[in-house]
């Protein structure tokens, strides 16, 4: 059922984050003037109109770099979506939260004006205290984040929200040098603990805000991924999952490992249940519809030569940017929303990724017992055939993401060989362990 | 190691325990699944067939090199091979038609002279469309060059794709003055008889209404020149293109062959066995047996080798960019290493199942249908591993017609009996829904 969407709002960002799934290049602005005025000429609304239903979008997102950037123009989409779509409810975005307060206030006061009880989802990208964030983002980053947020809660209390209820959760991602700070001084652990429930507490001491809540938990880390990890990475990967353990603090993949295991049996009944949900109920749209926010770009030529003619694009850490990938992507999973005999091969292909999933266990340990023979995989792998399944149905659930599959190996069933290594040698196991302990 | 360097690693260690671990111990049944390597040329083909991917894909697929570096890559991967101790047992070389291009003619030769003084000869396949026949100079090279091979001791086969002569018009010339006649095809048997070659047709939608006659001028020429009449492998083309009224056609066709071959085998029911079982029923009717591979195309069991840039890709079907699986790495004219690029999809290709398949994983014909073509799916599907839906039908048709036909002359139950396999008994439950559904008003 297709009832979520992604939609293009933006294309610059004040920051460089060193793990952005997005390179960027300054042919990026004249793109963003592109996309703000199919927002405000109607033809975003056209191509949504040309792939819902109206009755079938309920959800939708703002993405892009940064949606901050375009508030005032997203206001004037919704007002006009909203007609379109009766059954519109939901509405999300992300962002690193460096605005000032007042831009973000004023934007969920206007959602709150154009008339429909919204439950907005705000995602605040923060990666922990000064010495992770400001080093993964930009110098000074921190500070001011830290100084909005307090200054945004503040005067959350001066602006009542007679409709919309707001979601606020943190969004911190870990790379392998981070990981390292931590192990090098596990200390840090507690130290990135005491930074987010210091923000957490403020929160719960000077909101009284009851349209807004925050997910206090959300700071569990997540990873830069795909990423093109080695099996030394995967090790410290383990180290720094058994230090988090130990300190007290799960990462969101046993969060993922524990939905696994107590809907086990929904695997083979509703193997859709674990995938993400892009091409399935949630896809991505700016001129093109595509699978999910990962395609926005990668349909414009002019972005694609530019970024390729970087010179260390090849050596790039984040994901695969390479012309072979890009246009397996290009040609299979951008799709004119108006081409309905293209759409529907598009819809039917993505079918096949989430409701099966033979093949992709299948390739999944045929790629791990290989890194095993290879060393480049804990042994357990080829002597447990039990961890060896559960290991796959894990990758392929926890992290299953088609479009960096294209990206990185030019079939949507296919995890990357990057994210195999990395759990597999040693993280899954203490995951596993960690679950199967009782958390301890 | 950096994540390049891992890749490198892991890439030859799976050539190292697949291929080069066959071609290492040639004589080992247990390596029978990785003993041939196929060289790909080009795409370059003197005909423009209507169902073909390389007119279409060629350039992408395998992309033009100079001849000058096509055959001093050849010499350095056959110096590898010598170097290694490494004999793989047998060599494809493909590409569009590479028997009326000096390069086809010069790479054939080269492997025919290096294997000369080899201890362990491998032998030597090309699929051609046998048009050489219409070049003089280039078919007196080619007969030089297989004069030579027998002297060497050295086996190449030249395996046939003709059409016949009522599909011609699938296959049209891209150059003039070049003719198909009686006697052209006269030519053909004649020299395909003398060296005992065969005939590999591809039955495609378009012109399925003419198949009848088609083979039975197969069966005609094949008597004319003493070639036994069970020696055609006839495969269907899984393009999307075919209609629901051509795959009615098809099912036609098939019940005339189950038919046709049961009186060629005096309708005796022991020589009908040994017909589908033994001599493989024209491929095509031979749906009782089990294929020892996850694919039953020569994808699994190849290393398929593009000269022009020495690219270990999955097939010639299959070679595109995001597809190939890495590179040999030469330093000083020797092969020092690989470097991989897309070991995920070649490892998946080499190890799969094709029962696992999405759609075909709950199929009722899982285990009988010979798969799509990973290629061609890609080219349609935009997706390797989904199912062509028009293929999908054409395969359940396939299935039913056989069935059907053996039904009308009595051999289906004896057929499952000898077979008494998987394959044997889905084929029966199809049947029998088959039969239930068209039974209903």
């Amino acid at each position: 059922m297709r009832e979520a969407c992604e939609i293009l709002v933006a294309a610059v960002c004040p920051l460089a984050c060193k793990y952005c799934y997005i390179p960027k290049d300054p042919s990026m602005q004249t793109m963003h003037e592109e996309i703000r005025e199919a927002m405000k000429s109607g033809k975003l609304l056209a191509r949504l109109k040309d792939v819902f239903d109206s009755n079938q979008l309920k959800y939708l997102g703002f993405w892009g770099t940064e949606p901050a950037t375009v508030f005032p123009d997203i206001l004037q989409f919704l007002r006009e979506a909203q007609k379109v779509f009766p059954k519109l409810a939901n509405l999300s975005f992300s962002t690193s939260f460096i605005f000032p307060p007042d831009v973000y206030l004023k934007f969920l006061k206007g959602i709150d004006s154009v008339g429909r009880p919204y439950k907005v989802d705000m995602q605040i990208s923060l990666d922990g205290p000064s010495w992770i964030t400001d080093k993964n983002r930009m110098e000074g980053v921190t500070e001011r984040v830290v100084n909005n947020w307090k200054a945004f809660i503040d005067a959350l209390n001066d602006t009542p929200f007679e409709r919309i209820t707001v979601s606020l959760k943190w969004k911190a991602t870990h790379s392998i040098e981070n990981m390292k700070e931590f192990l090098k001084n596990p200390q840090r652990v507690e130290e990135y603990i005491g930074f987010f429930e210091s923000l957490n507490n403020y929160f719960i001491k000077h909101n009284r805000n009851k349209r807004v809540t925050l997910a206090v938990k959300s700071y569990v880390p997540t990873l830069v991924v795909p990423g093109k990890y080695t099996s030394e990475d995967g090790k410290v990967f383990a180290k720094y999952l058994q230090l988090l353990h130990l300190k007290g603090l799960k990462s969101t993949y046993s969060y993922r490992l524990r939905r696994l295991l107590i809907h086990e049996k929904e695997l083979t009944r509703n193997p859709s249940c674990f995938t993400c949900s892009g091409g399935r109920s949630n896809f991505g749209l700016s001129d093109n519809l595509t699978i999910c926010h990962r395609g926005f770009y990668l349909d414009d030529e002019r972005y694609v030569k530019a970024i390729l003619s970087h010179p260390d694009i090849e050596n790039w850490d984040v994901s695969c940017f390479e012309k072979g990938f890009l246009d397996v992507y290009k040609r299979n999973f951008v799709v004119d929303p108006r081409d309905e005999m293209n759409k529907i091969r598009f819809y039917y292909v993505m079918r096949n990724y989430h409701d099966y999933l033979s093949l992709k266990i299948a390739a999944t340990e045929a790629l791990l017992i290989e890194l095993v023979k290879a060393g480049q995989a804990s042994r357990v792998y080829l002597e447990s055939q039990e961890l060896r399944t559960l290991f796959a149905l894990f990758i392929n659930s926890a992290l299953s993401c088609p479009s960096e599959n294209i990206l990185n190996t030019g079939s949507l069933h296919l995890q990357t060989l990057s994210l195999i290594r990395l759990f597999a040698n040693g993280a899954f196991e203490e995951l596993v362990r960690y679950e199967l302990s009782g958390g301890k | 190691m950096n994540f390049q360097e891992e890749n490198d690693k892991l890439l030859w260690n799976i050539l190292d325990t697949t291929f080069f671990r066959a071609w290492r111990e040639p004589n080992k049944l247990e390596h029978e699944n990785w003993n041939k390597v196929e060289l790909i040329i080009n795409s370059i083909c003197n005909l423009k067939c209507k169902y073909c991917y390389l007119a279409k894909y060629g350039e992408e697929l395998i992309p033009s090199s100079p001849k000058t570096k096509v055959l001093k890559n050849l010499s350095i991967f056959l110096n590898f091979l010598r170097e290694n101790d490494l004999h793989p047992k047998s060599f494809e070389i493909f590409s569009g038609e590479p028997l009326v291009q000096d390069i086809g003619l010069s790479v054939l030769e080269q492997v025919v002279d290096f294997y000369k003084d080899e201890r362990i000869k491998p032998s030597i396949t090309i699929p051609t469309n046998g048009t050489v026949l219409l070049y003089p100079k280039k078919f007196k090279r080619l007969k030089e060059i297989l004069r030579k091979s027998e002297e060497y001791s050295l086996r190449v086969f030249l395996s046939f794709s003709i059409d016949g002569k009522y599909c011609e018009s699938n296959r049209p010339f891209r150059v003039r003055g070049k003719v198909r006649d009686d006697k052209y095809y006269d030519r053909l048997f004649q020299f395909a008889k003398e060296h005992n070659y065969s005939f590999h047709p591809m039955i495609y939608s378009e012109k399925i209404e003419t198949w009848k006659d088609n083979f039975l001028w197969f069966q005609s020429m094949y008597e004319k020149y003493k070639i036994p009449w069970w020696w055609l492998y006839l495969l269907e083309v899984r393009n999307p293109e075919w209609s629901t009224h051509q795959i009615i056609e098809f099912m036609k066709f098939l019940n005339f062959l189950v038919k046709w071959s049961w009186n060629k085998c005096n309708r005796d029911p022991q020589k009908f066995v040994d017909f589908i079982f033994k001599l493989r029923g024209f491929n095509i009717l031979n749906i009782f047996s089990t294929c020892g591979r996850g694919m039953p195309c020569s994808i699994q069991s190849t290393l398929h080798l593009r000269l022009g840039d020495l690219a270990i890709v999955p097939c010639h079907r299959t070679s595109y960019p995001a597809f190939i699986a890495g590179y040999f790495k030469v330093k000083d004219n020797k092969i020092v290493g690989v470097k991989a690029h897309n070991i995920e999809t070649y490892l998946t290709i080499l190890t799969l199942d094709n029962r696992n398949l999405p759609l075909c994983e709950n199929c009722m014909i899982r285990n009988t249908c010979s798969k799509g073509c990973l290629g061609s799916q890609y080219e349609t599907t935009g997706d390797l591993f989904s199912p062509i839906p028009t293929v999908c039908l054409l395969e359940h048709a396939k299935v039913i017609a056989i069935a059907e036909a053996l039904d009308e002359i009595g051999m289906l139950e004896r057929l499952i009996r000898v077979a008494s396999n998987i394959r044997s008994r889905e084929i029966k439950r199809m049947y029998e829904r088959w039969k239930e559904i068209v039974k209903k008003p």
